[in-house]
């Protein structure tokens, strides 16, 4: 996703609905964590999801993000038994690591409740 | 998208070249052809033995938090022992940079240099923060107390600018005080980072990035010219024929291939901002001796 990506918060924010048993919603790409049009925090897409959707946790990056990394970073993260904010700095390290560059991967921002489990799929809620 | 890609052109100039190698060894050997050897990257041969890539973490792990700066004494004082009774080592993992020992328990996890088995990543998951708290350190504190660790650990930083971000990512402040040596105004792979909990002032990740290498010459290509290049490449690689750009970073940096060379090359990161979809970011890879490039990474 491109720096475009962040005015999706508007079109999330305005019409979808989502259910609220979403545990965690990823929102994997640059600058999904960034606000929309100088709007402030409020609109961005995982404090939109977390705090107007119900989504019990959520995360984008406040950077550009590249791929291959981001593919490192993301089976890193489910690969990890731990919390969500562990298990993404222990992929952020796995990424440094293979590519000796966090490429972006370093600058993700959650909200909601960081520290359910990514397995078994939101334990601790 | 992937690499693999954009990678096919480099692939045909090796096998290109190991074609030519063959021939010629035919042609002196006379009758029978000799394979060229292969020469791997000798720093990439283990060295280490899994026991003593764990036994390596283990002795980084168990000496003390430093005690300097203002940081939370108090929630310093109980921060809990480290588990490291059940640390294991997998089998050695390629990276761009060397070959590492990922040295994995409950409460560690490590990537240790498989040929000279210093650690070069520690992050103890017992602590990193699970609740956000102001910061209770400033910038300076952050250093010094990052500072007195590496020198705690015999881990040196002479010649290399520190530089200190304060970073909000929302489960947490976390202050990251990293080093990179530059030769030449080139990155060279030997870097250090720390990061500590911003309202603590406890570290719970350490790096200790490096491999050696040669002094890199002074690039034949110049900035602007490997920007140009970067721009032409990344354009042609979605098949149009122009496009606008914005750069995010371009560095000039010491590089390996899997046979071990040392390179030099320009990192481009470009942003294109009039493609017709959303996927216009290009990482492209300047040779700065000789200018030649490819798209490496895509966002």
């Amino acid at each position: 996703m491109g720096e475009r990506g962040a005015g999706g918060s508007e079109r999330l924010r305005n019409t979808l609905t989502l259910p609220d048993s979403i545990k965690l919603m990823i929102f994997g790409g640059c600058n999904t964590a960034t606000s929309y049009l100088g709007r402030g925090n409020d609109y961005t897409l995982p404090r939109v999801a977390v705090f107007s959707k119900g989504v019990d946790a959520a995360v984008g990056w406040t950077a550009v993000v590249g791929w291959p990394e981001m593919d490192t970073w993301t089976q890193a993260f489910f690969q990890y038994n731990g919390t969500f904010f562990n298990s993404a700095v222990y992929a952020e390290n796995q990424t440094m690591a293979m590519y000796g560059t966090y490429s972006g991967t370093d600058s993700s921002v959650w909200y909601g409740n960081w520290n359910l489990y990514v397995r078994p799929a939101g334990y601790g809620n | 998208m992937k690499k693999k890609r954009f990678t096919q052109m480099a692939a045909v100039g090796v096998v290109g070249s190991a074609l030519v190698l063959l021939l010629a060894g035919a042609a002196m050997a006379g009758t029978k052809p000799q394979a060229p050897a292969v020469p791997a990257d000798p720093y990439r041969a283990v060295k280490v033995t899994p026991a003593s890539a764990i036994a390596a973490v283990r002795a980084m792990v168990e000496r003390p938090l430093p005690q300097n700066g203002a940081a939370n004494v108090a929630a310093r004082a109980q921060v809990a022992e480290v588990q490291t009774s059940d640390l294991k080592a997998n089998a050695p993992i390629d990276g761009k940079v060397f070959r590492f020992y990922d040295v994995e328990g409950a409460d560690v996890s490590a990537a240790v240099d498989a040929h000279d088995g210093h650690v070069a990543q520690l992050l103890v998951m017992s602590r990193i923060p699970k609740v956000r708290t102001d910061a209770t350190i400033n910038d300076q504190q952050a250093l010094d107390i990052a500072s007195s660790y590496l020198v705690d650990q015999g881990i040196a930083v002479d010649g290399m600018t520190a530089q200190v971000k304060l970073d909000d990512r929302g489960a947490a402040l976390v202050y990251s005080v990293s080093w990179q040596r530059s030769v030449n105004g080139a990155l060279v792979p030997d870097s250090r980072l720390v990061q500590l909990d911003a309202g603590t002032g406890v570290i719970f990740n350490v790096h200790n990035i490096s491999r050696p290498y040669s002094d890199p010459p002074t690039a034949v290509v110049a900035r602007d010219q490997a920007i140009s290049v970067a721009q032409d490449t990344a354009t042609k690689s979605v098949g149009r024929k122009s496009a606008t750009y914005k750069l995010i970073d371009a560095s000039l940096q010491v590089t390996f291939d899997s046979q071990g060379t040392q390179g030099l090359v320009w990192q481009v990161k470009l942003y294109a901002a009039d493609l017709a979809n959303s996927t216009g970011y290009f990482e492209v890879t300047v040779d700065a001796m000789t200018g030649s490039a490819s798209v490496t990474g895509r966002g």
